[in-house]
């Protein structure tokens, strides 16, 4: 995927954050926030419920719009502009808690859907490219059943495969094991595992601080909206600099 | 077994066993459900009483005791009067042989009496002794006694309308010839007072056999009667074409009836997909050749022409269902309209259009000839791909083809001395007059159309109505509320007289809009507005994330509509959506108050206040209750077959 990027731009960080401020009505949710991010970087962000570390990376793809400060992804500028909007959506894909697959369609048209309609892809191609995602997150035999008709750990693999299959140059993953079952967990790891170790750019949100320490370039602190401390897992989690930070691991990492 | 312990083994899944007898099956349902307690005891024989006599009581009246002969009211009121005429003839009489009984005083009379009494039953007199003072009291009885009076007052009417009823079948005779044989005997002058007269004979001399003998036929006549007093379906036998076309010319009505069945043609082949292809090829080349064989008949093809259409028709209609099912439902939804409107009002074909020379014919059979044998090819493609060979299609495809060929270029027919071919035939026939909508349309028509179109235009105007609701543009959603919440807010029977009477005055002078097609436009914009509201909350039933996944991959709004939301609301919602459809449709019902003449209009203001359909209003309105029951429970079921076929596994 990376190299189809255009090699100038190599060096340059694909996501740009700046100055950025996000407010619900009159309620202050993120402050001043800057973040770039590198080619083929994996963040892992933690922090409390409320913190925002949701909202940020739904800011990224403009599910949630930003009152200020700038958002630059892959040299386009993020504003209210449609077609700016749309060209972001297609070069981010997303996954998310609750899946979000969408049940009256097959896995496999669940897959090929954005391709055929967004990418103008020919039918056959879409199919093909789907049923190579299928195949690496595992689950190729379920490709005519319904989500439905899959267990939580499929329906979330079945949704990391349906964004692929955009070909996406970054992935955000929203809290994707929150809503599984503790024997499901494993499964939807591993598989962010492999595409952590193919290269992709990804930004995740998640409580899974195993998977952090192994997979993570940086891990990012996040709390009351603001970014409260990032660093490498090894620095992160053996030497916490902030107070804050340093309660927040003692809370999670009891046991 | 009590301390079962599986630590250390393996586990094993114990086998699933069944459940006990006496949970499952017809009789624990019939237990749990209707004798589950003491108020269950009673209750169930109870309603079980109740439902079962209200039915077998719409069931002999509707059914046993119904009469469809005649040609009017009167047939059917023939049987009433004739019944009650022979119950009070025989009440009279009993009050005339007790009259006279006073005088007879010997045993051997006295017991004749008796003997006639006992045998009749009829007129509760068993309490009165035959005493000394006997004569007296039964005359102040039997004058004094209702029955006696009322028949004696109410004879002379009754026959009298019997006899108007008789002198007017006679001269209206039965079209189809099917009077009951219990009435032709009535209608053929049997002569009630005849048999009267013999049974006051024997009465006077007192002879029991030919009073038994003169009464029995009495008796026959009052069962006869009672047997026949139900239901008049006469009503509508008679006037079917009326309340099926309204008014519609009568050497006409065939290009409803084709409307009727390309219409049949479509819904079969979209309502209806999931059947075999065997099934469905047969089902439209038999609607395929009754459009064929109604269109011949209508417009009086001969053999030829009739051979033609019939090949033609059947041709298309199987080419129609080859199609996949986009195809089909463009075709007929842009289609049909206009077909249909064209059929109903104007079938004419447009001036410039002549009577082909022999060349043009053959260059119009060879063109023709070339497109069936490429749809022939098609198919045959497909079955060699999918390895299913289906010899009927083909079988059929050839024959009609071959047909088609052969009529077309050889089959001459004479026309007023000329020679035509079946081509020209056809064509030449086509040219029919106009048909006029006020006062011409009505019926079922007039009903079906209506509620199809209000049907067909309502979803995806409330489909447009919910989405602009929901919408972030603040003109467009304030529109959409100002409209849904104003026509909602107001009566249909005010927007029906809006469109009656109002839309004209704002018209320009000159500019005239039928009324029923004004009155489409206000059923069509009503139930829309109720459609808007419940597919809203079909749309509300879906949860965001469907969207954002949407979102997420780059989906356009119009594209996250298409393909995520509105397939999946537009199915949380078919309750709902039907639910409107059946309202509107039965909604069509107040079009009869603006002055058109639907189905119930019909009923109500041109069959009931006509004199040879008077006092039928039961049946009537029996009969359009049930057609409205039949189609709205058609759908209902539709409904839920569709719910059941769409459905994919756990919904989240």
């Amino acid at each position: 995927m990376s190299s189809e990027a255009p090699a100038l731009n190599d060096q340059e960080p694909i996501i740009t954050i700046s100055g950025m401020n996000k407010w619900y009505g009159n309620f202050h949710v993120l402050k001043d926030i800057n973040l770039s991010v590198a080619r083929q970087e994996k963040i892992v962000i933690a922090g409390p419920s409320g913190s925002g570390k949701s909202t940020l990376i739904r800011c990224i793809n403009a599910l949630e719009e930003h009152q200020e400060g700038s958002i630059v992804v892959d040299g386009v500028q993020l504003t209210d502009n449609l077609k700016n909007i749309e060209a972001i959506r297609k070069e981010v894909g997303m996954v998310f808690q609750q899946f979000n697959l969408f049940p009256h369609l097959t896995v496999l048209e669940n897959c090929t859907l954005a391709p055929i309609w967004v990418r103008k892809m020919p039918k056959k191609e879409a199919e093909e490219i789907a049923m190579h995602f299928l195949s690496k997150v595992r689950i190729p035999e379920q490709a005519s059943k319904y989500p439905g008709q899959l267990s939580g750990g499929q329906q979330q693999r079945v949704a990391i495969a349906r964004s692929l299959c955009m070909r996406p140059r970054v992935m955000l993953f929203d809290e994707p094991t929150s809503a599984l079952d503790p024997e499901m967990i494993k499964e939807v790891l591993d598989t962010m595992i492999d595409l952590a170790n193919e290269g992709m750019t990804m930004l995740v949100v998640t409580h899974e601080m195993g998977f952090a320490r192994q997979v993570a370039d940086r891990v990012i602190f996040m709390d009351a909206g603001e970014i409260v401390e990032q660093n490498n897992p090894e620095d992160f989690f053996h030497n916490p600099q902030n107070e804050r930070t340093k309660e927040f691991l003692s809370q999670i990492l009891r046991d | 077994m009590a301390d079962q312990d599986k630590t250390g083994a393996n586990f094993v899944p114990t086998p699933p066993r069944d459940a006990p007898v006496n949970t499952v099956g017809m009789g624990a349902m019939i237990k749990k459900n209707l004798f589950a307690g003491p108020v269950s005891w009673v209750a169930t024989p109870v309603l079980l009483f109740i439902i079962v006599s209200v039915l077998w009581h719409v069931f002999s009246w509707g059914l046993l005791r119904a009469t469809n002969h005649g040609a009017s009211n009167r047939t059917c009121h023939l049987a009433e009067r004739t019944s009650l005429l022979s119950q009070h003839e025989i009440t009279i009489l009993m009050a005339d042989k007790l009259l006279l009984s006073k005088s007879y005083q010997s045993q051997d009379q006295r017991q004749f009496w008796v003997d006639s009494q006992s045998t009749w039953g009829r007129f509760a007199l068993g309490t009165l002794g035959f005493g000394p003072s006997y004569g007296e009291l039964l005359t102040a009885e039997i004058m004094g006694n209702r029955e006696v009076s009322r028949a004696l007052s109410q004879r002379a009417e009754i026959l009298a309308t019997i006899n108007k009823d008789i002198e007017f079948i006679e001269r209206n005779p039965d079209p189809d010839a099917t009077l009951h044989p219990g009435l032709a005997n009535v209608v053929a002058g049997k002569d009630l007072l005849a048999g009267r007269e013999a049974l006051k004979a024997a009465v006077t001399a007192q002879d029991p056999v030919a009073f038994e003998a003169a009464r029995s036929e009495f008796d026959d006549m009052v069962h006869w009667g009672e047997a026949h007093n139900g239901a008049c379906w006469t009503v509508v036998k008679r006037r079917w074409q009326q309340f099926m076309y309204g008014f519609y010319p009568k050497e006409q009505v065939w290009r409803v009836a084709t409307t009727a069945l390309l219409l049949l043609l479509g819904g079969l082949s979209l309502l209806w997909p999931g059947r075999s292809s065997a099934s469905r090829s047969l089902s439209a080349a038999v609607v395929g050749g009754l459009i064929g064989y109604t269109v011949s008949s209508g417009v009086g093809l001969a053999s030829g022409g009739l051979l033609l259409a019939l090949a033609l028709s059947v041709g298309l209609a199987l080419l129609y269902e080859q199609l996949d099912v986009g195809k089909r439902g463009l075709i007929f939804f842009l289609g049909f309209p206009l077909v249909a409107i064209w059929l109903l009002i104007r079938f004419s074909l447009p001036q410039a259009i002549t009577l082909p020379s022999t060349w043009g014919q053959w260059v119009f059979g060879l063109i023709m000839m070339a497109i069936w044998a490429l749809f022939f090819w098609q198919s045959w493609q497909r079955q060699t791909q999918s390895h299913s060979f289906k010899p009927i299609t083909n079988l059929v495809y050839l024959a009609v083809g071959v047909l088609t060929f052969y009529v077309f270029l050889t089959v001459r027919v004479d026309v007023d001395g000329q020679q035509l071919s079946s081509f020209q035939e056809l064509l030449g026939r086509l040219r029919l007059s106009d048909v006029e909508v006020d006062n011409v349309w009505g019926g079922l028509l007039a009903t079906a159309v209506t509620g199809l179109t209000g049907i067909a235009v309502s979803l995806p105007l409330g489909v447009i109505l919910a989405l602009g609701r929901r919408s972030d543009l603040p003109i467009v959603s304030t529109f959409s509320t100002g409209f849904i919440e104003f026509v909602r807010g107001v009566p249909l029977i005010t927007i029906l007289f809006m469109a009656s009477v109002l839309l004209p005055l704002f018209l320009p002078e000159g500019v005239t809009i039928n009324k029923l097609f004004r009155a489409l436009v206000g059923v069509s914009l009503f139930a829309s507005a109720y459609m808007a509201e419940v597919i809203r909350g079909g749309l509300q039933g879906l949860s965001k994330g469907q969207t954002e996944g949407a979102d997420s991959l780059g989906l356009s709004y119009w594209q996250t509509q298409r393909f995520i939301i509105l397939p999946q609301a537009l199915k949380i919602s078919i309750p709902g959506i039907v639910n409107t459809f059946i309202g509107l449709y039965k909604d069509t019902t107040l079009l009869s108050i603006i002055g058109i003449f639907d189905l119930l209009g019909v009923g109500s203001r041109s069959v009931l206040p006509s004199l040879e359909w008077a006092r039928l209003e039961a049946e009537v309105y029996a009969f359009i209750a049930l057609f409205f029951f039949v189609s709205c429970f058609f759908m209902s079921r539709y409904s839920q077959h569709l719910e059941r076929r769409l459905a994919t596994g756990h919904e989240h």
